[in-house]
């Protein structure tokens, strides 16, 4: 069955905005058809476009041309030239200047509408692959996450229905997530696309960014962050314009936050639980509850291997890397982490994945990450160890840069001779941490900086 | 190195303080070295904290359209000298 590229509104409606102009759902629907017809003939588009309106009609191009959109979750180099390695007829389309060299790059083109502009509303297949997400993976390579069209555009009509989004009605997003995001992909791309509101194109990162892009949306903005930014709009008691609601997601967002939000925004500050391996499956409001409805269509049980969750719209059920508490048949309450999971910043990765990186460096012997757990709702931040004979602590920082994302960069890397490894030649965290206060005494005593 | 000026060591102090940075020594911040990746190592969370560090300290607040944000947080340096452009406090 077909599912259309948009939901049911006017082609009046205005789809994107910036400061400067904003863009109706016909003139996207004439951009999406001009770019189609100047994509090479190639089966994966890498899509790195920075502006969001470039990344929707980007995408929905490559869906003319069933061409599938790969998500990497960072820009680092190191991790794009894997993906080419295993997506090898695939290709860049960019709209930055540092794009890392790794494959054929296009260039978003100016578009112009030619001769016969058809503004019939595309629909595409639900069995068609839309995109692959990439999450850490338990063999220190990203693992990939296919999404097709009919799970995507469902899951954005699930998750719109719950924030009582209505496609008759104009609505406007001012989102600070990247479209490449999952997160950042349903509520800032499909969204708009499937309930006709106009979102922003540019990505608003200090609250004060935050304010002057609200101040300029054509209507009441839902705003569209994650919980670093919101603590921040918060802390410095951003003066935000009116907003319809407040959406986080890609990390827990701090109770006290919720609730400060809630009174300086006098708006509903709700939450998206979600993964990049099941997208958002239920959502909560923190001021009236800690546990977490599903959508509509969306369940989860408790399995063998852990908790599964099935939806209507999913074409296998998908295992939880969380552990929770199953409350009744639509409700649940988050209970632990995988302790492996590492989430700084919204984004996602393994201690596994990390540990493999460091390891693979030349000239490291051994090495470690250990996660630090922060306090006042900070993000958690990282410490590394390395064995390194002859290497300086600058250069395995910077051969490790070129291939993790800053966010799990280490904020200290200590050079030791060795690891506290167990006889099964594990690193239990009671011993990373004792060594992490040896040699935190030794640096004091050697009164270095 | 070169030396910090007041105001550098005064907004020195701030990023230790502000970002937790317990094992860096504000007199040690070279004023001339780059504070993000290389360098002191920052990144765009820190970037936020420190945006609200500065917003209570010195009551302006920093965009990202900023003349150029990135040149802004280039160095010690460079941001001391933003900090006494923009200050209100």
């Amino acid at each position: 069955m077909n599912l259309p590229l948009l939901g049911k509104f006017s082609l009046d409606r205005t789809l994107a905005f910036d400061r400067v102009r904003s863009t109706t759902a016909a003139q996207f629907l004439a951009d999406v058809a001009a770019l189609a017809a100047q994509l090479p003939a190639r089966a994966h588009v890498l899509n790195d476009c920075a502006d969001r309106y470039h990344f929707m009609v980007g995408f929905a191009a490559a869906m003319k041309r069933n061409q599938v959109s790969l998500l990497p979750s960072s820009r680092v180099e190191h991790v794009w030239r894997q993906l080419v390695q295993d997506y090898p007829d695939s290709y860049v389309l960019t709209d930055q200047r540092d794009v890392p060299a790794v494959a054929e790059v296009m260039f978003f083109p100016p578009l112009e509408a030619g001769e016969s502009v058809d503004l019939a509303t595309p629909g595409f297949p639900e069995a068609q692959l839309a995109a692959v997400a990439f999450t850490s993976g338990s063999t220190g390579r990203p693992k990939p996450v296919l999404k097709y069209w009919g799970s995507v555009a469902r899951e954005a009509q699930a998750a719109g229905t719950r924030l009582t989004l209505d496609p008759g009605r104009a609505g406007a997003i001012v989102a600070t997530v990247p479209p490449q995001h999952m997160y950042g992909f349903l509520a800032s791309v499909l969204l708009p696309l499937q309930f006709g509101h106009a979102v922003t194109r540019e990505r608003p990162f200090y609250p004060e960014d935050v304010r002057i892009i609200a101040e300029s949306s054509p209507v009441k903005p839902a705003l569209v962050i994650t919980p670093v930014q919101l603590r921040a709009c918060v802390l410095e008691r951003t003066r935000l314009p009116p907003l319809s609601f407040v959406l986080s997601s890609a990390a827990p967002l701090p109770s006290a936050v919720a609730r400060e939000a809630e009174t300086l925004f006098e708006a509903p500050v709700l939450e998206f639980y979600g993964s990049t391996e099941t997208g958002a499956i239920a959502s909560r409001r923190h001021r009236d509850t800690d546990s977490w409805r599903t959508f509509d269509g969306v369940r989860v049980r408790s399995h063998t291997q852990g908790f599964l969750v099935e939806a209507d719209y999913f074409r296998e059920p998908v295992v939880l890397s969380d552990v929770v508490e199953i409350l009744n048949a639509r409700e649940f309450r988050l209970v632990g982490r995988d302790s492996d999971l590492v989430k700084i910043g919204g984004k996602r990765t393994s201690l596994l994945y990390l540990n493999q990186q460091l390891q693979e460096l030349p000239g490291v012997v051994d090495g470690a990450f250990l996660v630090e757990e922060a306090k006042d709702d900070r993000e958690p931040r990282l410490t590394a160890f390395v064995v390194a004979p002859g290497q300086s602590r600058d250069v395995v920082l910077a051969a490790l840069r070129t291939r993790i994302d800053e966010v799990f960069v280490p904020r200290r890397l200590w050079l030791v001779a060795s690891l506290p490894r167990n006889a099964a030649g594990k690193l239990p965290r009671e011993q990373m941490l004792k060594l992490l206060e040896t040699e935190l005494a030794r640096e004091a005593a050697s009164g270095n900086t | 190195m070169s030396t910090q000026s007041p105001l550098e060591s005064e907004v020195a102090q701030l990023i230790v303080e502000s970002l937790n940075l317990e094992e860096v020594q504000a007199a040690g911040i070279d004023p001339e070295a780059p504070l993000f990746r290389e360098g002191l190592g920052l990144d765009s969370i820190d970037a936020l904290e420190l945006a609200l560090a500065i917003s209570n300290k010195y009551g302006f607040k920093l965009r990202s359209d900023d003349e150029n944000n990135k040149a802004v947080f280039a160095s010690l340096r460079a941001l001391a000298r933003h900090v006494e452009q923009h200050r209100q406090n």
